[in-house]
């Protein structure tokens, strides 16, 4: 029993010590975000985190409208509402998918290859060196990289709404016959500013959930190689679970304000 | 003499591992201290106690007269900014060209234009021998050359202290003597202070001005080369001095 205890426990201490490193990290990237002297850097992790993950969230999304129209017109048809369709997929899309979406694309694309690269960066003792070259690695590597994030999930969600209205509209104007006029009308119906406002706050939070887990999990590195990939694995698996919890008190939230 | 750093009665544990226990030493301003040891003895966890990357358990640790243990991030950095490190596996940063990890102090730290940095660049990498690297990444780069760009971008700020991890392991014979004689010119020239962690007793014996021996966590000998071959009753340091002589 006692035994049972102390490992439960020591279970709870370890998480609360996981998150309250992990929130410790956010905080320092955040204030330095702003202090450090030269951010060099930025551009190319714009590059990389954006315009990089840009194909695949191209890709995703329209198929994404496209699969949601035929699904949604297929049930809706019997009660002779498929010009629906349309506003089914914006107001998912918007406040819901396309965030989460984008969020796990780049969790998977970006946050294990941060995790990695910090990872190997920590078992080679470049951190180290870093340090001893007075230069933070917060500041350093991490602040740029949330920066850029920050930037870029928003962008990406915006793409991918858009993107995905098309690919809706393909299928809904093309293959279910809606008119076209109509189709429109009903996508942009049921939406307004305030949802844009919601899904770009989401995808803010979802960025500095990915950045700051895949960079806490490459610092907290240790054992060689099996240690790193370890470290890209971890990130991607609570960065999903991050992104879905965080997504489910957002809406809890924006839904009873 | 001026004590440069002063540790008294250091202990680190991890996990419920022992590595020191009650460690003292002083170093003093100017001198070449080496430090020997078993494998697995806390060699590199002392130094790297010393510039506060491993928190320790207990005692009092003195860099440049002030307390580096407890002590606020940014009072680290400051002491930090004022010595230079060779990590024994180099830790050159994968992502920067040869001129960018050797002038990277200099382009986190200053104002300096670029041009003003390749050129102090260029000056340090002539005296290492490694003139029309600068472009090159890490791993273009064999183990005696990163070793030497390592050298290079810890004294190019012109630290008071450096410390040297391990300079020669892993590196062929003559690689290590051009190693050796590489940190020999480098301290005629800077008059730096420096501690050295080896196995290499034939660098130790060539480089310093102290050997001190680490064995069960504390510094159990400590003394000139010729006081320790003489004098020394200690197992460890006789084997090390047959190794050497077997050479």
């Amino acid at each position: 029993m006692l035994k049972l205890t102390t490992k439960i426990g020591r279970a709870i201490l370890d998480y609360i010590s996981y998150f309250g490193s992990l929130t410790m990290l956010t905080a320092n990237a955040f204030k330095d975000m702003f202090t450090v002297k030269k951010q060099t850097n930025i551009f190319k992790h714009l590059n990389n985190i954006g315009l990089n993950s840009l194909p695949l969230v191209v890709i995703i999304s329209i198929f994404t409208g496209m699969v949601l129209v035929m699904e949604t017109a297929y049930t809706l048809k019997r009660f002779g509402a498929e010009i629906y369709s349309g506003s089914i997929v914006s107001v998912s899309m918007i406040r819901e998918l396309g965030p989460v979406f984008v969020a796990i694309i780049l969790a998977g694309r970006v946050g294990g290859a941060i995790a990695a690269e910090i990872g190997t960066m920590k078992i080679t003792e470049q951190i180290d060196a870093m340090e001893i070259l007075a230069v933070d690695p917060v500041a350093y590597l991490i602040s740029p990289r949330l920066f850029a994030g920050i930037i870029a999930l928003p962008s990406l969600f915006l793409v991918s709404f858009f993107l995905a209205i098309t690919g809706a509209a393909l299928v809904g104007i093309v293959l279910v016959n809606i008119p076209s006029g109509m189709f429109f009308y009903q996508t942009f119906r049921f939406i307004g500013p305030r949802d844009f406002v919601i899904g770009i706050i989401k995808s803010v939070v979802f960025a500095v959930v990915v950045i700051a887990v895949s960079a806490n999990e490459g610092l907290r590195t240790s054992g060689g190689a099996v240690g790193v990939g370890k470290a890209a694995t971890t990130s991607v698996v609570v960065s999903f679970f991050l992104i879905i919890l965080c997504n489910l008190l957002l809406t809890g939230f924006f839904y009873f304000i | 003499m001026e004590k440069i750093i002063s540790l008294t009665d250091i202990w680190i544990q991890f996990s419920d591992t022992p590595i020191l226990q009650g460690l003292n030493l002083d170093v003093i301003k100017g001198e070449s201290l080496v430090i020997v040891g078993s494998s697995g003895c806390g060699k590199t966890v002392l130094l790297k106690t010393i510039l506060g990357l491993i928190p320790i358990t207990k005692g009092h640790i003195s860099l440049f007269g002030e307390q580096v243990n407890g002590t606020s991030k940014n009072k680290i950095m400051e002491l930090r900014s004022r010595v230079g490190m060779v990590f024994q596996s180099s830790a050159l940063f994968d992502s920067l060209t040869v001129w960018e990890n050797v002038g990277f102090y200099y382009l986190n730290h200053t104002d300096m234009t670029e041009q003003q940095i390749r050129s102090a660049v260029r000056e340090i990498l002539a005296e290492m021998g490694m003139e029309n690297f600068e472009n090159l990444l890490p791993e273009q780069l064999s183990g005696g050359m990163k070793k030497r760009i390592s050298i290079a971008r810890a004294l190019i700020s012109k630290p008071e202290i450096i410390f040297y991890d391990e300079p020669t392991t892993g590196l062929d014979p003559i690689m290590a003597d051009s190693i050796t004689k590489l940190i020999i010119d480098m301290r005629k020239k800077y008059k730096t202070t420096s501690i050295t962690v080896t196995h290499d007793i034939k660098l130790a014996s060539r480089i310093s001005d102290r050997i001190a021996l680490i064995d069960n966590g504390t510094i159990t000998e400590i003394g000139t080369f010729e006081e320790l071959r003489q004098n020394s009753k200690n197992q460890l340091i006789k084997s090390f001095l047959i190794a050497e002589e077997a050479k």
